[in-house]
């Protein structure tokens, strides 16, 4: 997405979200936002020049409201490949250092989840605005201490959950919350991949460092990676409601290879008024790709593909019924012992596309893909970082969705039924 | 290759074969808007489905007729 792309369709969420209590967030983005902040640029640092880390600064470069001015990164090769994108910015060892620097007014930390709460709270200590990747933390007992130290400061803190900031996603919420599908009765989340989530590592003792998410001690697995942007659908699509409960399994069963994190996993979510919310990834099997989908009364929304079906999609003529049942034989449908175990097909409803753009992968990257959002959701935090100003509802959005991450993926290595708190403990 | 000749007789019984054929098709379209209970208005907006329908009716009347008439010759 080119520039004018960018802050025209941001704008146009900002101009959205002024009066509406559904994406609070946005509101920062309005056009006189970025008249406001018009020739100022954020001045960043980055804090883990990964792959992540790379492809954000890919998308700051393009940022007329950002300037790389620092990098930061313990393994030499990240650091070199990120100077490379931008060799004016100083070089750190010690993410202590870079937020000693007092040329930075904006940290982006891209490490491994086990590092994040750590980081975002010397940052947000040391004055620093923050971006944190999600999930926000390792355990639910660093998330408390991540807020607390937000709530306490006065600083910003975003975390980059791109989908806030995705227009499929956000026209899909609004269609949700503007009765379109009638009652929310449920919410499905799948991703499924093939592959062994492994990166090629130079010499074994990398191993843990490169591949991480494969390592309890630096993340929970495919709930943290992968879990924790489908939740966050949940909390939207229940305007604010959260689950009660969280029960689930999972296992080791196909990538033997020293891994600790399971590599199947099924949680589901239950909501206060009964309604469930599912998750299931397999990540030995692709066929069905990733899915998102709110389930209505009176439709459904498919939030991957940005398509809304309805339970009562237009019929076909009569004429055609006609013609359309001969085609099928009339006795297809007649059965000898009732039609009790005849199966139920899905509906072959077309579904009316209501956003433009779809991009979708393989699932092959764990990075990111090009508009998913985190172009606009770096860009948001520019815009904050210059004007000082917390994107609302942001902080709780990401809080609640690492929250649900947690206890699911606790739930799945115990096999058991958990409680989640009905409110933000800090 | 002889001069074949249609009679006015003939031209007027095909055309009232036809009128029949393209009347059942209407029928047709009725039937089903009452049976799958959708809208009057596909008598018109299904008139396509209906011209098509009523020259496969017609279409099978002439073959029912060339295998009478075959049938008739060889005796």
């Amino acid at each position: 997405m080119s520039n004018m792309t960018r802050k025209g369709f941001l704008e146009t969420l900002g101009s959205l979200a002024v009066g509406s209590a559904l994406f609070p967030w946005l509101s920062g983005c309005t056009p006189e936002k970025h008249r406001q902040a018009a020739g100022e640029k954020a001045r960043l640092g980055i804090i883990g020049t990964g792959s992540r880390g790379q492809f954000h600064i890919a998308n700051l470069l393009l940022d007329p409201n950002a300037e790389i001015v620092a990098l930061c990164d313990d393994f030499p090769p990240h650091l070199d490949a990120a100077s490379a994108l931008c060799p004016a910015a100083r070089r750190y060892a010690d993410y202590r250092k870079l937020l000693e620097d007092k040329e930075v007014d904006g940290v982006i930390i891209c490490t491994p989840l086990s590092m994040h709460a750590q980081m975002t709270i010397d940052s947000l200590a040391a004055g620093k605005h923050t971006f944190c990747e999600k999930a926000m933390a390792h355990s639910p007992e660093q998330l408390q201490a991540m807020y607390r130290a937000w709530k306490e400061g006065n600083r910003v803190l975003m975390v980059g959950q791109q989908r806030l900031y995705d227009p499929k996603y956000v026209k899909a919420m609004e269609l949700v919350h503007g009765g379109a599908i009638g009652q929310v009765v449920g919410i499905r989340n799948y991703w499924y991949r093939n592959n062994d989530w492994r990166r090629e590592v130079p010499s074994p003792e990398y191993e843990r460092r490169i591949n991480w998410r494969l390592y309890e001690e630096y993340s929970r697995g495919l709930m943290t990676e992968l879990a924790c942007h489908q939740l966050q659908n949940g909390s939207w699509a229940m305007n604010g409601l959260q689950p009660s409960f969280v029960q689930g399994t999972g296992s080791i069963m196909y990538w033997k290879d020293g891994r600790e994190v399971f590599d199947n996993v099924a949680a589901i979510y239950q909501y206060p008024n009964g309604v469930h919310m599912t998750f299931e990834s397999i990540i030995s099997n692709k066929h069905f790709g990733m899915g998102e989908q709110i389930l209505g009364s009176e439709g459904t929304i498919d939030l991957v593909r940005g398509i809304m079906y309805s339970e009562a999609p237009m019929r076909r003529s009569g004429i055609r019924q006609l013609l359309d049942q001969i085609e099928q034989g009339i006795l297809a449908g007649s059965a000898f012992a009732g039609t009790s175990w005849a199966t139920e097909e899905a509906s072959t409803d077309k579904g009316i596309r209501f956003a433009d753009h779809v991009t979708v992968n393989d699932g092959a990257s764990s990075v990111g893909a090009a508009g998913d959002g985190s172009a606009e959701l770096i860009h948001a935090f520019c815009l904050a970082a210059i004007s000082g100003v917390q994107p609302a509802g942001i902080v709780e959005e990401a809080y609640w969705s690492t929250l649900l991450a947690l206890l699911g993926d606790r739930a799945t290595r115990e096999g058991t039924r958990l409680e989640i708190p009905r409110e933000i403990v800090w | 290759m002889k001069d074949t000749l249609i009679t006015a007789r003939r031209k007027r019984k095909e055309l009232k074969a036809a009128g029949i054929c393209l009347l059942l098709a209407v029928l047709l379209n009725i039937g089903c808007i009452i049976y799958y209970h959708t809208p009057f208005y596909e008598v018109f907006t299904q008139i396509g489905y209906t011209v098509v329908i009523a020259l496969g009716f017609y279409l099978i009347y002439t073959a029912v007729r060339l295998i009478l008439w075959l049938f008739r010759r060889k005796k």
